[in-house]
Parts: structure tokens; C-alpha cells; sequence
């Protein structure tokens, strides 16, 4: 007795695999593409900093709101008591954290005292702080419910 | 009734299937080749854990820590004290002492100063040295006033010593980026607070006037545009005047004897860096003497001057990467101080590479 063989049937598995491979076929070379692709942008810098912090930044700032003055009143007591930073606070600022820092943060260096119920972010030393938030790092320290004492060092605009 | 298998059919899908799992396996490979095939340069990561991690061992809430100053024997523990060892096993033949280099520095805070340092209290480094080129490469500008860079001029010093070189550029009202001393050590604007060490944003009067006459050099020196900015040409109602273009190396040498080898290595390092810095070609219509942008009228760096193992040796070199920070820091005796942090990793080559 002969063995009759569906040829439909075969013809459709043979298509179906034929149709597989291509398609394992065209994921690998799109995948492969893409992997050369990606090679080609430029890598960047691995950087440890993360975010809006800035150890070293961080350490001015604290030693900076420690340091007192001749009447052996610190700084940060100072912003405390004062409506906004004073010739020996404002010019101490200016050259802690513009001669320090404006190598690494050329695009805009604040610091000074806010007032929540004013809005106004405004000193002598530094002037009218950015309304655009940079991109870069800051600090902010809170003296009352009104009050914060602000740093923000900017490499960019936002 | 009997079933027969096509056993034909089953080898053919075995070969099929094989051939598939080679090239997906293949394709995943290459692919991985290629992603991973170049390492992700940490270095910079690296330098700024350290250092963080110096920057917390020195200070502690807000205050210099106690006892750096006063006891002599934290300089000699410090890497022990801030929990640091460089001192690892070399088991795969790297170059241990080229991979890092750390300074620190604590300077009195005086803001009269530049960059407020005052007196320098206490210092120390280890590791390699001639890393720090990095640092000097690393945090500066790509132009300089709006005009790009695109050429380096090497002077000798006609002096026996950097500090004498420093001396007599004040004297003479010059002014020069890097002094590469004898020994390898290069003094810059970043270590050396004088007037006549410039950063490389800064314009240095190094190669300015090259044709004698007081004419030229006021127009030289004013501030009327210049001639033909872009182009390495000479102006007949001038003369070329490659400063603003320029970055000004002076090499402690008396102008008749040969360059120390270390020089030439610290030297090749700086100017690798600055190359790559700002692309500029390494040829020597780029890299050039001050003989050759004064023609008979300078005579530096003079035909001692190593110049084709030079050339050779910089278009070697790669660009390192280095960080360097500081930070205000009191004491509780309320003493200002600026704390200054140099960390640098090296390019992490094994010997004979």
C-alpha cells in the first residue's frame, strides 16, 4: 500500500519555517544594527556626582554658617537674627563660594536669604537670584517657617 | 497501519535548527563585542570618590577636624587614618605607581587672594606626580574669548630654575601658561600665585610681537583687531601674533645644554593633554617653537630640542582625566583655612603596553 503524502500540509509547515527564519533573521540584524548605532554616540563621563549634591560644596557651606565674626556671633545665627546677609557675611560668601566654586559653576552662583512670605530672593553681593531653576546643585537650610538660607551653583540654564 | 517517520525531514530540521542557534549566538556576541568592547572610563568617577572620601576624613560638622595641624604624625598615617590603601597586590603586572596621585593641601584663608590662599599650612601628596597634568588640562576653557586655540609655542627659559623663570617673566612683564622645570614638575596659575602664570583662558604675552620696532608692538599689544585671526600669516604692517591662539610652555633650560628626560615626559603629558583638550593637530605647523613664529629673532626652544622623538611620543599619548577640588573649612577656634583636594587615576596600562 503506498504512502499517500499531503503536499498542501507541506507546503505550509515549509512556509511557515521559511517565515520564521526570516524573521529571526531581521530581529538579529535590526538588534545588530542598533548595537552599532549606540556605539557610535559619544560616551560620557562616568560621574559620581548625584543629582543636586556637592560634598564639597556642602562642607563650605557648613564651616562658611560656623564661622564668626568679631563679636564671636556665627553666621548662620546672624541670618538668623539679620533681614539679610551683611558686609562681613555677604563679603565672606562672595569669596567662599564665587572664587571657590564659579570654575565648576560658571553659570550662576546665589546665596542669600529667602523670605517664603516675600518671594524675594534678592542681596547686595550676589543680586536678584534666578527665577529659572540651573543645572547644577543646591542647598537649602531652613531658619523658620518664613525664612531659608539658599545656595544654588548652576553649570547651565535648566 | 504503520507510521513511517521521515528521517530525512528530521536531520534537515536539525541542520536548520543548529544554523539558527549559531547565528543568534553569533549575533550575540558581536553584539556584546561591540557594546563592552571599549571599557567605560571611570577614572573621573574614581577620582571623585577619593576625593569625597579625603574630604570627610579632613572635616567633620562643619569643623577641620581636630589634630590635623597639630599632631605631625596624622601627615604620616594620613592614608591609614582616612582608611585608604593604594598599596594592592600588583598580581596582573600593573603599573602600580603610575595608577594614581593624590595631593592635599591646607592654606590659611585669605581672601586678599585670588583664590583665597593664604599661607600654606600643610601638605602632602603621594603617588605619581606627572598625573597631575591631568588636573591642569582638565579645568579649562575650550576658547578663548570667543577664538579657538589651535596652536602651542615652546620657549626655553634662559634660567636655571622655575622660580627663577617666574622671577624674571615678572620682571619683564610677561606672562607664559606652564613652566616645565627639570625635574618634571610643571608650575602653573593653579599652583603657583603669580602674575605671570596665566590659565589657558587667559591671553599670555609669551610669543606676541616677532618683528622688532616699536610700532608693531603697540599694534601688537592694543586692542585693534587683528589680522587675519584665523590664519597663521604674517602681516606686513605687523607682525603675526599667535597669543590669543596660544597656549605658552616655558622649559627650564640655560638654552645651551640638553633637555633632562624627565621634562620631555612631563612635557609630552602636557601637551598631549592640551591637544586633546582642544584638537589641535599634531603637526608642527600646530605644535611649533617660538624660532619658528620669530624667525631669526628667537632662537628657542633651540636644535637640543628633542623634536621628533617628541612629536612621536605625544601623538602616543592619550587623555588622562583628574579632578582637583577645594573647600572652606574653620576650626573651632574659629582659623580659616581652604582645604585643596587633587585625586587623580592614572590610564590603568599593564607593562610593555
Amino acid at each position: 500500500m503506498g504512502i499517500k503524502v499531503n503536499k498542501k500540509a507541506q507546503v505550509s509547515t515549509t512556509i511557515t519555517w521559511i517565515v520564521a527564519t526570516i524573521i529571526i533573521i531581521v530581529i538579529l540584524l535590526v538588534s545588530m544594527f542598533l548595537t552599532t548605532l549606540l556605539k557610535l554616540i559619544p560616551k560620557q563621563e562616568v560621574s559620581s556626582t548625584i543629582g543636586d549634591t556637592d560634598l564639597f560644596v556642602t562642607k563650605s557651606l557648613l564651616s562658611y554658617l560656623l564661622t564668626k565674626d568679631s563679636s564671636g556671633e556665627n553666621i548662620f545665627e546672624q541670618l538668623s537674627d539679620e533681614e539679610n546677609l551683611n558686609d562681613f557675611n555677604g563679603n565672606l560668601a562672595l569669596n567662599v563660594f564665587k572664587k571657590l566654586y564659579s570654575r565648576d559653576y560658571h553659570y550662576e552662583i546665589w546665596f542669600g536669604v529667602r523670605y517664603n512670605r516675600l518671594g524675594q530672593n534678592q542681596n547686595n553681593f550676589f543680586g536678584k537670584a534666578s527665577t529659572k531653576p540651573g543645572f547644577g546643585v543646591g542647598e537649602e537650610i531652613k531658619i523658620n517657617q518664613d525664612k531659608d538660607i539658599i545656595l544654588t551653583l548652576s553649570k547651565r540654564a535648566g | 497501519m504503520k507510521l513511517i517517520r521521515n528521517k530525512k525531514g528530521d536531520k534537515i530540521i536539525s541542520v536548520y535548527w543548529f544554523v539558527i542557534l549559531f547565528l543568534v549566538a553569533a549575533a550575540v556576541v558581536y553584539m556584546t563585542v561591540i557594546f563592552y568592547g571599549t571599557p567605560k572610563d571611570i577614572r573621573n568617577a574614581e577620582s571623585e570618590v577619593l576625593a569625597n572620601k579625603i574630604a570627610e576624613c579632613l572635616s567633620e560638622g562643619g569643623y577641620l577636624k581636630e589634630g590635623i595641624l597639630e599632631d605631625s604624625s596624622f601627615k604620616d598615617n594620613l592614608l591609614s587614618k582616612c582608611n585608604i590603601n593604594f598599596n594592592v597586590e600588583d598580581f596582573s603586572n600593573w603599573k602600580e605607581k603610575t595608577q594614581y596621585y593624590l595631593e592635599i593641601a591646607i592654606n590659611k584663608f585669605d581672601s586678599a587672594l585670588p583664590k583665597n590662599l593664604g599661607e600654606n599650612i600643610f601638605s602632602f601628596n603621594t603617588g605619581d606626580i606627572n598625573l597631575k597634568t591631568d588636573y591642569l588640562l582638565k579645568h579649562t576653557e575650550k576658547e578663548r574669548a570667543g577664538r579657538e586655540i589651535d596652536m602651542i609655542v615652546l620657549h626655553y627659559s634662559v634660567t636655571p630654575s622655575a622660580q627663577r623663570t617666574v622671577e624674571v617673566l615678572e620682571q619683564r612683564g610677561l606672562s607664559i601658561h606652564y613652566i616645565v622645570d627639570k625635574d618634571g614638575t610643571i608650575l602653573s596659575s593653579f599652583n603657583t600665585d603669580s602674575p605671570a602664570l596665566v590659565d589657558e583662558g587667559t591671553e599670555a604675552g609669551h610669543a606676541g610681537c616677532v618683528r622688532k620696532g616699536e610700532e608693531a608692538r603697540l599694534y601688537c599689544h592694543s586692542n585693534v583687531e587683528k589680522p587675519n585671526p584665523n590664519e597663521f600669516e604674517q602681516d606686513k604692517k605687523c607682525c603675526v601674533d599667535v597669543n590669543f591662539r596660544s597656549i605658552g610652555i616655558e622649559i627650564v633650560n640655560m638654552g645651551n645644554e640638553e633637555y633632562t628626560p624627565e621634562q620631555i615626559i612631563a612635557l609630552e603629558n602636557l601637551v598631549s593633554g592640551i591637544v586633546s583638550r582642544y584638537d589641535i593637530p599634531i603637526n608642527r605647523t600646530h605644535i611649533v617653537g617660538h624660532e619658528e613664529v620669530a624667525p631669526g629673532y628667537k632662537p628657542d626652544p633651540g636644535p637640543l630640542f628633542p623634536w621628533e622623538e617628541f612629536m612621536a611620543n605625544v601623538e602616543n599619548q592619550g587623555e588622562e582625566f583628574g579632578l582637583g577640588r577645594e573647600f572652606y573649612a574653620v576650626d573651632k577656634t574659629n582659623n580659616q583655612y581652604i582645604v585643596k583636594v587633587l585625586p587623580l587615576i592614572g590610564k590603568g596600562e599593564k607593562n610593555g603596553d
